[in-house]
Parts: C-alpha cells; sequence; structure tokens
C-alpha cells in the first residue's frame, strides 16, 4: 500500500533494489515528488538537503506516514528507551 | 564486533534531532557568525556513547546513516564550557583533539565518531567554537589521512563542545 506523497512529510518507505533482492526501507522528508519517483531527504541544513535517496514508484512495496520524536532536551534524550 | 547492541536494530524508533558540525572554509575571508543547526530524520539505533541513527536499511540492517557525538546535540539546556578559557592563546599556534560527525553507508557502521586532530594559528575563541586559520587536519585512526582530502582550508571553526583535549606548542604556559 502506497500514500500519497506531499512535500514535508516525514515517511517510512519500503522498497525493492538490485534485481528484488534486496528489500531497503528508508525514512526521510519528502522533498520532492514526480509521477516516477519520490526523493526522501534525510538532513537539512535549513531547507537545503544534505543526503537523499531517490526512489522509484514502481518499486515502492509499501510507505507510511511517522511523527518523529523530537529530541530538543537531556530529558528528551533520557526518555528514549531502546529495546 | 560493534559495542552496540545489534539487537536494537529496527526501524522503530523514529527520531527528529538538530545537531551542529564543524566548518571548513576554502575562502581567503571568514564569514562566520554562527554554527547552521542541521536537522536529521532516522531510525535511533543506539546512543550509548553517540547517537547513532540510521536513514535507509537493507534486508533489516542499518545501511546509510550518522554517529554523531552527543556534545553536537542542540539541546535546550545551558552549555558548559568545561575547557579552559584559551583566549589568551590568540594568536598563537595551537593543537585541537576533538570528535567529527561521520556519515556512513554501505553498512559500514562506524563504532566510534572519528577523532581528530587540527592545528594552526589560533585566530579566534567565541563563545562556542575555536577559529583556527591556515588550518592542518588529520582524521586519526587505523590510517592516518588529511581532511578534507580536496583542497587546503583556510579556516577550521571547530565547536567547543567537540573539543577532547588541547596541545599548546610551547612549553612556557
Amino acid at each position: 500500500m502506497t500514500i500519497n506523497y506531499k512535500k514535508g512529510d516525514t515517511v517510512l518507505v519500503t522498497y525493492k533494489r538490485v534485481n528484488y533482492t534486496h528489500i531497503m526501507k528508508s525514512v526521510g522528508v519528502v522533498f520532492e515528488v514526480s509521477d516516477k519517483e519520490v526523493v526522501l531527504a534525510h538532513n537539512f541544513t535549513g531547507l537545503t538537503p544534505i543526503d537523499t535517496t531517490k526512489i522509484a514508484l514502481d518499486k515502492i512495496i509499501e510507505s507510511k506516514g511517522i511523527i518523529p520524536t523530537n529530541i530538543n532536551s537531556p530529558d528528551d534524550l533520557k526518555s528514549l528507551k531502546l529495546v | 564486533m560493534p559495542s552496540f547492541n545489534i539487537l536494537k536494530y529496527g526501524m522503530n524508533k523514529f527520531v527528529a534531532i538538530r545537531y551542529i558540525d564543524a566548518l571548513y572554509y576554502t575562502e581567503t575571508v571568514l564569514d562566520y557568525t554562527v554554527f547552521p543547526v542541521h536537522i536529521t530524520v532516522g531510525n535511533l539505533i543506539d546512543l550509548t556513547q553517540d547517537i547513532l541513527i540510521s536513514f535507509t536499511e537493507r534486508n533489516g540492517e542499518p545501511c546509510e546513516g550518522l554517529r554523531i557525538p552527543k556534545k553536537a546535540l542542540v539541546l535546550n539546556e545551558k552549555k558548559e564550557d568545561t575547557l579552559s578559557d584559551l583566549s589568551f592563546r590568540v594568536g598563537l599556534d595551537i593543537g585541537l583533539y576533538w570528535k567529527d560527525v561521520v556519515h556512513f553507508t554501505d553498512c559500514q557502521i562506524p563504532e566510534a565518531c572519528t577523532p581528530m586532530y587540527s592545528e594552526g594559528l589560533l585566530l579566534e575563541v567565541t563563545s562556542d567554537a575555536y577559529i583556527i586559520k591556515d588550518p592542518n587536519t588529520i582524521k586519526i585512526g587505523k590510517k592516518i589521512a588529511n581532511h578534507p582530502l580536496d583542497g587546503k582550508p583556510t579556516f577550521i571553526v571547530i565547536p567547543k563542545s567537540f573539543v577532547t583535549d588541547i596541545k599548546f606548542y610551547d612549553n612556557k604556559l
């Protein structure tokens, strides 16, 4: 299942690569979208993306919107529990 | 074996983090006012020593991401200057050891932030940075390499919070 991509949304995209032998998952902010591909930006300086991933729409298995946890304080950091 | 717990892997802890990084300049006139804040979104893998975030995983394995020193995070807290005041060294040579942010790819997860060493003329000390003119910077590790590889920077601006040790060139102080 895929979603309608909207610039600025944070999404998790599952897609196939390399003759379908690799299942990839990529998280990022929708930076560009066309009828053929979506570009996810993983980090920014201001509005300028630093690292991006371009994904062909026909390789996408699943997409879903996510809401990342903002880390703004030391308490936010302490509250993260990895299991 | 990596120092982090492999069981922590999994696309299930999405975070948005603000951080700063060292700045390199190749211009002859320095145009620095403040560190630009970078924002990254990814899956949190580990925060034991540094912040380890992956953007992309391949067959369940982190493949691309960042290892960021905790002190690079922009948090709503009062930063304490744990290093001694170096303003009296302005105009003299200095060497700084510091930890750099690492961008990893191809599932090659770094076990630590890259230890760096920069030396040159201490041009200025601001509230949050050391500015070195005509710096020589090397990556310290298994293979010592100049950094950056392309072009010789005219200035480097290093966040104070990144610095782990200081080397003076004379023994008078």
